[in-house]
């Protein structure tokens, strides 16, 4: 049980790869603090983990609302009295969300707006809520999901400039976070089989992800055996960043 | 919990008697790994077997010499006799100048020297993985872990060859990854930074995190990667540095 007693805080829960390292998170031993824009989903995947013994509760947060992150925060320590692990999670490619098929040059810049602020703007709002916490308590863990969309670039600006930011958001979380015992890593996944599109994109591999995967690595590093990694981006991506000729 | 996410694989891990490598070796055998324990220390290399044995893991020792492809050769010959299949190799045999007593600045490192560093660090690397290639294209699996560095990614006054060499070991990594994705063979580097091996060394000055890191903690990355766990991660080169890269501490 590697997260016996821990709590930990996550966006994007309800579905994907958040619900699947809540699930795998709570299996361990952690308290897990369910939050997602669809309100009902996180209440019903909080439910769910309940149901299998787990400690669970859900909270309807939009990321870009930072009333709604702050009241989560508030929450996850009212009802636990710590945060141990903050995964910032939610996010999503804006164009595909709203189904814009566009060029960049013609897309509009509400689409953009949503991009820039679910992908990087709310997770630097969950690590200014939490942060405060985490530095009196003198430990715990910030993991950013990047993408390897902001490694490589892709054809989505907004997106890739988000991904890209969380790497920089990481490592300043992590130096403001080190004297007092708290680390910072971020995640960049490849294609991951959380949509079936995702088994199109090359890979070295040859295939995309299950979501399980992306959260063996996200527990490894929330881990106390990763108490020397911090600051860094650890790519998971089936060798797809490093390029060359298919 | 966990204990035996390595169990029957065989691995080599070079360069194990001490520090790192034997840490890599002491953990990959209580996570249930057969290690091949290769050092040119071949008593140290046998301490370490000991130790293994000693809390019931099991696990050979070898003395093949990294830089000579023939010893290489024998090696991976003499572990495939033994245990049948090579799983995992991690290349963890390497070091500086400061192995011969010769750290210097570039203009000051003489050419044997530099070579040796190129040699042992650069070759070794390559030697090895040449050694069980075959090996691991013809039962498409393979897991191969490289040590990088720090200095690999950021250089290190007094230490440019060594740094060169750690830098060309990542950019193997990430080549050999292209090449064998196709059968199924993992290839990631490993880049620690600031690992307390000389205790005598302020490690408070180097890291973010204020203290420098136990071999134990690069080996538990290493036995992650090693796993089942992480089999869509190949490529990449993780940093196990105390935050290290982040630029100088203020």
């Amino acid at each position: 049980m590697r997260f016996a007693d821990r709590v930990a805080i996550l966006s994007g829960a309800a579905s994907g790869i958040g619900l699947e390292t809540a699930r795998r998170l709570a299996a361990e031993g952690a308290r897990v603090v369910l939050t997602d824009v669809d309100g009902d989903a996180a209440d019903a995947a909080a439910r769910q983990l309940c149901a299998e013994g787990a400690e669970a509760i859900g909270a309807q947060v939009d990321v870009r609302r930072y009333d709604q992150v702050q009241a989560a925060v508030a929450l996850a320590i009212d009802r636990y009295a710590r945060v141990d692990i903050l995964l910032n999670c939610a996010g999503g490619n804006s164009a595909r969300v709203f189904g814009r098929s566009v060029p960049f040059h013609e897309l509009e810049v509400e689409v953009i707006d949503w991009g820039l602020d679910v992908n990087l703007k709310g997770a630097v709002y969950f690590c200014h809520a939490v942060l405060g916490q985490m530095i009196r308590q003198e430990s715990g863990v910030v993991i950013n999901m990047g993408s390897v969309d902001g490694v490589t670039g892709c054809a989505s600006p907004d997106y890739s400039a988000a991904k890209s930011g969380m790497i920089g958001l990481t490592k300043s979380i992590a130096i403001i976070g080190a004297p007092h015992g708290v680390r910072a890593c971020c995640v960049s996944p490849g294609p991951v089989l959380t949509r079936p599109a995702m088994a199109k994109m090359k890979t070295r591999l040859g295939r995309a992800a299950e979501p399980e995967e992306i959260a063996n690595l996200i527990l490894y590093l929330c881990s106390d055996e990763a108490a020397f990694i911090t600051g860094a981006n650890y790519l998971i991506d089936g060798g797809r960043s490093i390029g060359g000729p298919y | 919990m966990g204990a035996q996410k390595l169990q029957d694989r065989v691995a080599i891990v070079t360069g194990a008697a001490r520090g790192i490598g034997r840490a890599i070796a002491l953990r990959f055998a209580a996570d249930g790994a057969v290690v091949a324990v290769d050092d040119i220390d071949v008593e140290g290399a046998g301490a370490v077997v000991g130790e293994i044995v000693a809390d019931g893991g099991r696990a050979a020792a070898y003395d093949a010499d990294v830089t000579d492809s023939e010893q290489v050769r024998a090696m991976v010959d003499a572990v495939l006799g033994h245990f049948g299949k090579v799983d995992i190799l991690v290349n963890n045999a390497g070091g500086g100048a400061a192995l011969l007593g010769k750290t210097a600045p570039f203009r000051d490192q003489t050419e044997d020297v530099r070579r040796w560093v190129v040699d042992l660090n650069l070759h070794g690397t390559m030697i090895c993985t040449h050694a069980v290639l075959d090996h691991m294209i013809e039962r498409t699996y393979g897991k191969i872990i490289n040590l990088g560095s720090i200095a690999g990614v950021s250089g290190l006054p007094n230490w440019a060859v060594y740094s060169a060499a750690k830098g060309a070991i990542i950019a193997l990594t990430k080549t050999l990854a292209m090449e064998l994705g196709e059968f199924g063979i993992n290839v990631n580097c490993i880049s620690p930074g600031a690992i307390g091996c000389q205790p005598e060394r302020d490690w408070t000055r180097w890291t973010w995190l204020r203290r420098g890191g136990e071999p134990a903690e690069v080996a538990a990355m290493a036995a992650f990667l090693a796993s089942d766990e992480a089999d869509y991660i190949t490529g990449v080169n993780y940093l196990v540095d105390g935050g290290r890269t982040l630029g100088p501490l203020r």
